[in-house]
């Protein structure tokens, strides 16, 4: 049995093992954990992570991170919420972040594919530099003034089904097609796993690894969507939070941190993970703190526990 | 056993065997106080392992006796050898590129919790000068200073920590010849001082100027430890080459057909100058010298990894610029690396990953995603022809002894439709049987119109199979010859002498 | 001329640092005078001197090729510590800050122990494990405190913040002591060295003996014990700790370790950089301040600089 699972699935089953385990844990304790509008709602708590971790999740598989995913949620957060209350158009509004927050991923790939400096460094200073920006704009305060119409992302349903979880629904069978079915994914496959071979391999690892800071720009875009929406506010630091839980759910969800390996299904798990414990969590009236504590231990001991176990 | 007092480091049924593969045979070595004792041998001999495992950084395989200043050394770690008084002379490892020479020369020695910068200053000073290196500054940071003369930052750290068995690897591949003149003084001094070393060499003059006593290493096995004035240069070698040679001879019975592929004055400073050859069709052709010589520069350049400074590349007659490995690829020139773990391998990645990485293109389905039946399809296909097994595309490669993973490079490069393969050093570290393998593949990809490029330094192996040699040296063709009408004696001679 | 440079006491990254912060505050008094007053420039100092020390401590995470997330919530975890525990000595009658200082540092040391002998222990980044970390310590902090701020912080502690000698605050003072002790350790000590080696080439340092993990745990404690110390200047200056403080930290004092020249990839510090990063970070906010540019433009800048810096260096390092 074990010789036929390989270590990618064997690690998705045991996350899967332990969301059952949680699963199973809340329902016995509350009632109203394994209902379906509960469940419906946990899948939309998990739209704005995942987003988020989708982007660092294709990141880390290049060999890369990207910490200015948070900033760039901001930037266009705050970009949304102005271009909207004054009146723009939706539609137009839209594709003109987008394609601001293209820009910035335009930037970091850059100077990251191309430039090669590292990065670690390039996010951390650009993500100064657009959360700088959106703190300009917003004049370091929260925007509302959203219209009804822009509510469709984040607080509307398609039927009973929340418009949130059909956009995650969409992006991830998409970013699974391209990630596992692309020329594109594979390369960034490769290159995550040896950079010197794939340039060997004669793949032109500057602009596969551009697109990748591209993608999860892309990513930060959407997530940035759904919150603003949600909130009905634009705000600058409405991303912080995230980009560190980003992190943890990828590896949480078998993203190797040196690269090449693990897959989306896996972060998603990951952070399905982390949102059911939160949501379990709040049913039971336990505190925020404590789902820190919860989340930040399993991630230490899970990891020791998978690097012991690859070492021997 | 011998006086063991005699003896310093005494080695006993030394056998180390890599996955499989038996690199040193039931080695017994020996070196005596105060004695310049040589190690010579082709490459992939076992020099290096037995060094390495003299240094605590291989094991070896259980059985060997290793015996240390009439002590017997179980267990050694890279720490304890160090301890012992073992003291490893490598090109770059074990300097430290953020530190000032002094420290680099006197780093692990110190005593107390304070460094005594004046007097480290002082000891370094004076342990280059002993060396003869009075340019090297010792306040420098090491990272600033040549190649070279870090080689002699790490003989003085050898010297300044009172090394009892000092082991140089090659010390005088990138030295000038005043360096040169100086390292003789010093290896005459760490004589006198009763010091032992084991020197390392491809290059003759060297060995027979410095050593008091020459082993010969040959596919694992001790051929002979003699006295160094036992031997002289034809029997030196004809003991490193040792065997007929063991490949059939696979030169190509027709004479060269068209010009396929041409270089005119590719160069590239410091690396290569004013390289011009050309390649007919049918024709294998090879690439000798040093390592060191420019010739995986000069291959890399040809794939667009290394911008050339200045030459040109004639394909079929036209020109073709090649700026990056895209474009080599688009062009079908392909390279088959040296450095099969750096370079070649995707360790983490399966054998399938691993074969249709270069031209992706292969494996698309109409909607231009990647197939997995055709990925599976290509895959076996080249497993098959190149037969290597198991054969399951899905297993990851570093479960893959190196032979199946050379095939591996083959196979990726082959399902790129090359014009032009160039290999680099395709059989090193690989079993006979392989080789063989090898040998007869490329000859078909000659024969079936390819322009195959042969770097190598196993000279009966660039003798059997290429029918025109080029031999380089420090990054000039310095001979071009027909493999038909010379001999290894003639190539060692003209690659690593002149 | 090599050599002039290397026994010179500023490198020439320092030397490009103090030339832009001269030349940055030439054109700052030219236009704000009020820069240049004595007072203005001690009270930067001072102000600076919780983000200089610890910036010193990070500089040498870095230096070993690690780093540190989890500062902020250490940094609120002693200063919470700290304050309980200044009311409680008020309370027992003790009036002297030194075992405030001492009980926040040894807090902090033991928090950064922890740190440290994981990312010796387990094979993994110690981004990842300092993230892990990071979570439970701030988790644990707010559990236990429930968000509630401690304040009322004892006389004896707060005058502190007022106290100056010789035209320079008491925490200018710290922060100077940490920075030469620092630089001490690293220049004229075995151990300092070994630091480095094991930054510069971890392999070549484990062959000749160097114990790397008690150099990782021992960096990491002192980072600890140092963020003790800007947590009690912290919340002395404030008069209050607030479980929430130190957020963000991690990536300023990052960016004035990579400012200052210093190397994420390990091996290459300088200590006199970090603190010039600092202040170099610490002017620029200053002078938005003085020309009343409204505050949030200050992150914009500050981004600006570290990714001019970021250029630099990486210009710097190619040639």
């Amino acid at each position: 049995m074990k010789a036929l699972v390989s270590k990618d699935q064997n690690h998705e089953m045991t996350l899967l093992f332990i969301l059952i385990v949680l699963g199973i844990a809340f329902s016995i304790f509350s009632e109203s954990f394994f209902k379906i509008g509960n469940m419906l709602a946990i899948s939309a708590q998990m739209a704005e992570l995942s987003l988020l971790t989708l982007g660092m999740s294709v990141c880390i598989i290049s060999g890369g991170f990207d910490l200015s995913i948070g900033a760039m949620a901001g930037l266009s957060s705050v970009c949304l919420a102005v271009l909207i209350s004054s009146g723009m158009d939706m539609g137009l509004t839209i594709i003109l972040v987008l394609g601001l927050l293209l820009l910035c991923g335009l930037i970091n790939g850059i100077l990251i594919g191309y430039l090669r400096i590292n990065s670690m460094l390039v996010t951390l200073g650009t993500s100064s530099v657009f959360m700088g920006i959106a703190i300009v704009i917003s004049q370091g305060r929260a925007i509302s003034g959203l219209t009804e119409e822009f509510a469709v992302f984040g607080q509307q349903y398609l039927g009973v089904i929340p418009v949130q979880t059909m956009i995650l629904i969409v992006i991830l069978a998409f970013s699974f097609l391209i990630l596992s079915y692309s020329t594109w994914g594979r390369r960034i496959y490769l290159i995550g796993s040896n950079y010197e071979v794939a340039r060997f391999a004669g793949i032109n690892c500057g602009f596969n690894i551009m697109l990748v800071y591209v993608y999860s720009a892309a990513m930060a875009f959407l997530a940035s969507l759904i919150l603003t929406s949600r909130l009905a506010t634009g705000r600058a630091d409405l991303g912080e939070t995230y980009v560190m839980q980003s992190v943890a759910a990828a590896v949480f969800g078998g993203i190797g941190i040196n690269g090449g390996s693990g897959n989306l299904a896996g972060a998603i798990l990951g952070v399905a993970v982390f949102v059911i414990i939160s949501n379990g969590f709040n049913m039971l009236d336990f505190s925020q703190y404590a789902q820190q504590i919860v989340i930040g231990s399993i991630l230490i001991v899970f990891l020791a526990y998978r690097a012991q176990r690859n070492q021997e | 056993m011998r006086d063991s007092r005699e003896f310093i480091l005494q080695i006993a049924q030394l056998n180390k065997t890599y996955s499989g593969n038996q690199v040193l045979n039931n080695v017994n070595f020996d070196l005596k106080l105060g004695e310049v004792h040589a190690l010579v041998g082709e490459n992939g001999a076992g020099k290096s392992t037995l060094i390495k495992i003299i240094a605590g950084v291989e094991k070896p395989d259980p059985g060997a006796e290793i015996i240390f200043d009439g002590c017997p050394a179980v267990n050694l770690s890279p720490s304890k050898s160090v301890q012992m008084g073992i003291s490893v002379i490598y090109q770059d490892i074990s300097l430290f590129p953020n530190l000032s020479v002094a420290e680099n020369i006197c780093i692990g020695g110190q005593k107390g919790p304070f460094i005594k910068w004046q007097q480290m200053f002082e000891t370094a000073r004076s342990a280059l000068n002993k060396l003869g290196a009075i340019d090297i500054d010792p306040h420098m940071a090491l990272g600033e200073i040549s190649i070279g003369q870090r080689q002699m930052v790490a003989l003085a750290r050898a010297l300044t920590h009172e090394a009892r068995v000092i082991i140089m690897d090659e010390p005088t591949s990138s030295l000038s010849a005043n360096e040169v003149k100086a390292l003789y003084n010093t290896i005459q001094i760490l004589k006198n001082e009763n010091k032992s070393l084991i020197y390392i060499s491809h290059k003759f003059e060297e060995v027979f100027r410095v050593a008091d006593r020459i082993s010969v290493l040959r596919d694992g096995e001790l051929i002979a430890s003699k006295d160094a004035r036992e031997f002289d240069e034809q029997s030196l070698i004809s003991m490193m080459v040792g065997r007929e040679i063991r490949f059939p001879p696979l030169h190509n019975e027709e004479v060269a057909g068209k010009k396929i592929f041409e270089v005119t004055g590719l160069s590239k400073e410091p690396l290569f100058r004013d390289i011009s050859f050309s390649l007919y069709e049918n024709e294998i052709l090879g690439m000798t010298g040093l390592v060191g010589a420019g010739r995986s520069e000069m291959a890399q350049t040809l794939f667009g990894l290394i911008k050339a400074d200045k030459g040109r590349i004639f394909m079929g007659g036209k020109e073709i610029s090649i700026k990056s490995a895209v474009d080599a690829i688009k062009n079908g020139i392909c390279y088959l690396p040296e450095d099969r773990r750096g370079q070649g391998i995707f360790r983490i990645q399966s054998m399938a990953k691993n074969i249709t990485a270069a031209k992706l293109e292969s494996i698309l389905n109409r909607y231009r995603l990647l197939s997995r039946p055709k990925e599976m399809a290509v895959s076996e296909y080249y497993m098959d022809r190149l037969n290597i097994k198991p054969r399951l595309p899905d297993i990851s490669a570093d479960k893959m002894s190196g032979g199946n993973q050379q095939k591996v490079l083959f196979s990726r490069w082959l399902n790129a439709r090359p014009r032009i393969l160039i290999a680099d050093e395709p059989s090193s570290g690989i079993d006979v049987a392989t080789k063989a393998e090898i040998h007869k593949l490329l000859r078909e990809l000659a024969a079936s119109g390819v322009g195959v490029i042969l770097i190598s330094s196993d000279l009966p192996e660039t003798l059997a199979v290429c029918d025109r040699i080029l031999v380089m040296r420090n990054g000039n063709i310095v001979e071009q010859i027909s493999s038909m009408e010379s001999s290894q004696e003639e190539l060692i001679r003209k690659g690593l002498m002149g | 001329m090599q050599r002039l440079q290397k026994n010179a006491l500023f490198n020439k990254r320092d030397l490009h640092l103090i030339l832009i912060i001269v030349i940055l505050g030439f054109f700052i008094s030219y236009n704000a005078p009020e820069f240049i007053q004595v007072r203005n420039l001690s009270n930067i100092l001072g102000n600076n001197s919780v983000y200089g020390i610890m910036a010193i401590g990070m500089t040498l995470i870095l230096v070993t090729g690690n780093i540190d997330i989890s500062v902020g919530a250490v940094f609120a975890i002693t200063g919470m510590t700290a304050a309980s525990f200044a009311n409680y000595a008020d309370a027992a009658g003790i009036t002297t800050p030194f075992l405030v200082f001492a009980v926040s540092m040894l807090a902090g040391a033991a928090l950064g122990f922890i740190n440290g002998y994981l990312v010796a222990k387990i094979k993994l980044p110690a981004i990842i494990i300092t993230l892990g970390n990071m979570s439970i310590m701030r988790g644990l902090l707010l559990l236990l405190t429930q968000g509630a701020w401690v304040s009322g912080m004892p006389e004896w502690l707060t005058v502190l913040a007022r106290t100056k000698y010789l035209g320079l605050y008491a925490s200018t003072y710290l922060w100077l002591f940490t920075a030469l002790f620092v630089f001490a350790l690293l220049k004229f000590t075995v151990l300092g060295r070994g630091i480095l080696a094991v930054g510069g080439n971890s392999t070549g340092a484990q062959r000749i003996g160097i114990n790397q993990k008690m150099v990782y745990i021992f960096v990491f404690s002192v980072f600890g014990a140092l963020t003790g110390l800007a947590s009690t200047i912290y919340i002395a200056n404030l008069g209050s700790a607030q479980p929430v403080a130190g957020m963000g930290y991690e990536l300023t004092l990052i960016a004035a370790s990579i400012i200052g020249g210093t190397s994420i990839f390990g091996g290459k510090a300088s200590i006199l950089g970090t603190c010039l990063g600092v202040i170099l970070l610490g002017i620029i906010a200053n002078a938005m301040v003085l020309a009343l540019v409204p505050v949030y433009w200050q992150s914009l800048v500050t981004g600006l600089v570290i990714i001019l810096a970021i250029l630099f260096s990486y210009r710097e390092e190619r040639i």
